[in-house]
């Protein structure tokens, strides 16, 4: 598979595969956690993400997994995959499709991967596009809860202790899922085309807007006791928004997020085929559909919210090991070796 | 020498025989200086006094001893063949035949009819030249010269089609032309081993890269102007003889929301027109699935008021809406058919009758509610403002499965569909190239092209690569 990418693409890929499916969620797991300070937290986070980027940045030649690692890696990523279409289903289940069933609804949107990933390598890595005018009109939606925002819910800071802060931190965990992907594609960018420095710092800036402000429009416009019991804090917030002609704007937004979220299951089957055929010579065709076949057979055993929880939970800790031992181990071996 | 057996009447019969005694032949024999002579020709397709008249010219330059004497601007002499004759004659050329010599006089003087180069009937323009294309490829490229008289504007013919012996010509701009697409014209134009090529859109078939798209991989047009637009910006156009449509590519989905009239209004009237027919693509294929999904799924998102109008008006109607809708739609397909085979003014009686009159009817009878009348005629007003004909078809063919996604699915369906048209819109190429292009592969500098008319012309080139950083424009400036 050999393609090119551009800077922006690039950025563009490893947002949206970052954003999709969860920044619908992990705002209410952070604030139980955490209280008001969770804005506070989040921004400690942040900066861990960038240093994090920094890291993948100056290292990312020396990221060369071998077949082993790769398989881990693909494992790792069908679990992403799985527990997202889970989610997926569930929320849309809540929200639009109670009678439906479950693998009706999967069955079409992997469909739409398969179709994706089906075609030409730079169809993947573009699809993310469609969404570039749609996010904007998110935020002024989102915008227009604004006179009803509580202020002093922001207040008062810093009073939490060490044990709530792990757990803020590690619910925070999700918003990094899939930035992995950084070491995996950083090659394929136009080497004429600077990353490191500014232009990185502008992504990473992005990130943090994106989701601090899903964390602070949650915490603005809920108290602390609605917010545990709300799990898609930014949906209830755009439910109770209304525009001329428009009485329930969550019912447009639920289904973006639903194609944002099957654009980023496409862009990890992509990446999880793509680094199969790194050491998989040939049959792509029919690795990519045996591949779907699975993304639509396995959550079909994640039949309860509790399944789809459980596996959401054991992400984190999952992903803290591919995102930070596993790339560590990898690059120190290569350095050795390179010496 | 011919077969000294082979006489002239020998000849003469076995041309008549050839051609069948078909009776607009002409076959006779004739006397020239050195001996007999047979001409042939079509009378239908060649003027007989004109012949005569080159025949003397020819004739007086043989008796003057010159050694080219049958190499005029319309004559050429060949080794005599059967193939040569029957061919020159078919396509309406005159054949002097020399059997002494065993030479063929070939005179290069068909008459066809023509019709006068009148502004296409679906090309309409405002401002700007009001010209457009015949049925005659020497017509159609003196109008595209006298546009552009440069040295660097190439014609290549190949003449396709055992049966049909069709002339297809296809012309670019040397200096500007990316070599590769022409190269694969040129290729794609030489592998069409058909018998018969008839038409531009069967040409079009067998150089279109996916052909079982619903969108279209090549302008068509019947407009000189707009031929040489896009001439300038590197491509390619085809003609076929014998049909006024020239095929242009590689093109990209937003070349069919491009109008001359952009170009010769104002900088901001024509900016604001092509807004529109962008929007319009909305409109045309999203309005009636959104319909469909609101009444049929989520009739929640309307305002209380607007809500118990719609849910009043649809509760009268004794089908889902994916029928009532399919109802409209096709009853509109039927009128603007109907329209289209009959004369322009029984046409637009039709219009007025199935438009107002049936339209009127069918509400009052209960078959389908006054806000689907609305949105099937929102639609098809929205549908017909795109410039291209075969892209309006498109847009028009795309809504059904926008209709039965939102129908089975409500918004999820037509996400669903919205997704589905994306991939497909990034698959698509003409010629080779991208087709989504300057959205996917973006291209900042051209993507504002797609909104605003600028207000001073670039040259421009079709995106040649999916790829970024490979050479994404061919030939040089």
């Amino acid at each position: 598979m050999t393609f090119k990418l551009s800077r922006n693409q690039f950025f563009l890929f490893l947002f949206i595969a970052q954003t999709g499916t969860v920044f619908l969620s992990f705002q209410t797991p952070l604030v139980s956690a955490t209280g008001p300070d969770a804005w506070l937290v989040f921004s400690g986070v942040g900066i861990f993400h960038y240093i994090l980027l920094l890291l993948y940045e100056r290292n990312y030649e020396y990221f060369k997994p071998g077949p082993f690692v790769s398989w881990m890696y693909k494992g790792y990523w069908l679990l992403i995959i799985v527990s997202f279409i889970s989610y997926i289903d569930y929320t849309l289940a809540v929200w639009a499709f109670p009678e439906t069933p479950q693998i009706i609804v999967i069955s079409i949107m992997v469909g739409i991967s398969l179709y994706a990933n089906l075609s030409r390598a730079e169809t993947v890595i573009n699809l993310s596009v469609i969404l570039l005018p749609l996010i904007p009109i998110f935020y002024i939606i989102l915008f227009l809860a604004w006179p009803d925002f509580v202020w002093t819910n922001l207040f008062p800071i810093a009073k939490i202790d060490g044990s709530d802060l792990l757990k803020g931190i590690i619910a925070s965990q999700f918003t990094f899922i899939g930035i992995e992907l950084f070491l995996f594609f950083r090659k394929h960018v136009d080497s004429k085309q600077k990353v490191s420095g500014i232009p990185l710092f502008i992504y990473q800036m992005l990130w943090m807007f994106f989701f601090l402000s899903s964390v602070l429009f949650s915490l603005l416009f809920f108290s602390l006791e609605e917010l545990k019991m709300i799990p898609e804090p930014i949906m209830y917030i755009l439910k109770s928004q209304a525009v001329a002609l428009v009485e329930r704007l969550d019912l447009f937004f639920i289904f973006l997020w639903m194609m944002w979220s099957v654009i980023t299951i496409s862009l990890f089957a992509f990446t999880t085929i793509y680094v199969h055929q790194l050491h998989a010579k040939g049959h792509r065709k029919r690795n990519t559909i045996i591949f779907h076949i699975l993304l639509v057979i396995f959550p079909l055993f994640l039949r309860s919210k509790e399944h789809v929880d459980m596996i959401q939970n054991s992400l984190v800790y999952f992903h803290l090991f591919f995102v930070i031992v596993v790339p560590t181990v990898v690059i120190l071996m290569n350095r050795r070796k390179k010496k | 020498m011919m077969d000294d057996a082979v006489s002239t009447d020998s000849l003469i019969l076995y041309i008549k025989k050839t051609f069948h005694n078909s009776s607009d032949l002409f076959v006779e024999e004739m006397e020239w200086q050195n001996g007999p002579a047979v001409v042939c020709y079509f009378t239908t397709m060649t003027e007989g006094a004109e012949v005569n008249l080159q025949l003397e010219l020819i004739r007086k330059r043989a008796a003057d001893g010159l050694t080219d004497w049958g190499r005029t601007a319309i004559s050429s002499v060949h080794a005599f063949s059967i193939s040569v004759l029957t061919e020159s004659i078919s396509i309406g050329f005159v054949a002097v035949i020399f059997p002494e010599s065993n030479l063929l006089l070939q005179i290069m003087m068909p008459k066809f009819v023509l019709r006068s180069p009148n502004e296409p009937e679906n090309e309409h323009v405002i401002r700007g030249p009001h010209e457009g294309f015949v049925e005659g490829f020497d017509a159609n490229m003196s109008l595209i010269r006298k546009r552009l008289a440069i040295p660097n504007l190439v014609v290549q013919t190949l003449r396709l089609g055992n049966d049909t012996q069709t002339l297809v010509n296809y012309i670019y701009i040397e200096s500007i032309a990316d070599e590769d697409v022409v190269a694969n014209v040129k290729r794609r134009l030489e592998s069409i081993k058909s018998n018969k090529v008839i038409s531009a859109g069967q040409v079009e078939d067998y150089l279109e890269d996916s052909v079982w798209s619903p969108f279209p991989q090549f302008l068509n047009t019947e407009r000189p102007d707009r031929v040489v637009a896009n001439l300038l910006e590197g491509k390619i156009a085809i003609f076929t003889n014998n049909s006024p449509t020239a095929l242009i590519a590689p093109v990209n989905f937003f070349s069919f929301y491009e109008s001359p009239d952009d170009y010769n209004a104002r900088v901001l009237v024509g900016s604001f027109y092509r807004i529109l027919r962008i929007l319009s693509f909305m409109t045309a294929i999203f309005l009636p699935a959104f319909y469909i999904a609101v009444v049929g799924f989520h009739s929640e998102i309307l305002p209380i008021e607007l809500s118990k109008q719609v849910k009043l008006g649809v509760n009268e109607i004794p089908y889902r809406p994916i029928f009532e809708a399919l109802l409209l739609e096709l009853f509109i397909e039927l009128i603007r058919e109907s329209a289209i085979r009959l004369p322009t003014p029984i046409g637009q009686t039709v219009g007025i009758v199935g438009g107002l009159v049936i339209g009127n009817a069918i509400v009052d009878a209960g078959l389908v509610s006054n806000f689907m009348v609305i949105v099937v005629a929102m639609t098809a007003i929205s549908s017909f403002v795109i410039p291209s004909w075969e892209m309006n078809m498109t847009i028009r063919i795309i809504r059904f499965p926008f209709m039965l996604a939102a129908s089975m699915f409500g918004f999820f369906g037509i996400a669903i569909g919205t997704l589905v048209l994306f991939i497909h819109l990034m698959n698509v190429s003409s010629l080779k190239q991208p087709y989504f292009t300057p959205i996917v592969p973006f291209d900042p500098a051209k993507f504002k092209d797609v909104f605003f008319r600028s207000p001073y012309v670039r040259l421009k080139k079709q995106q040649k690569t999916f790829t970024h950083g490979a050479d994404k424009e061919g030939g040089d400036h």
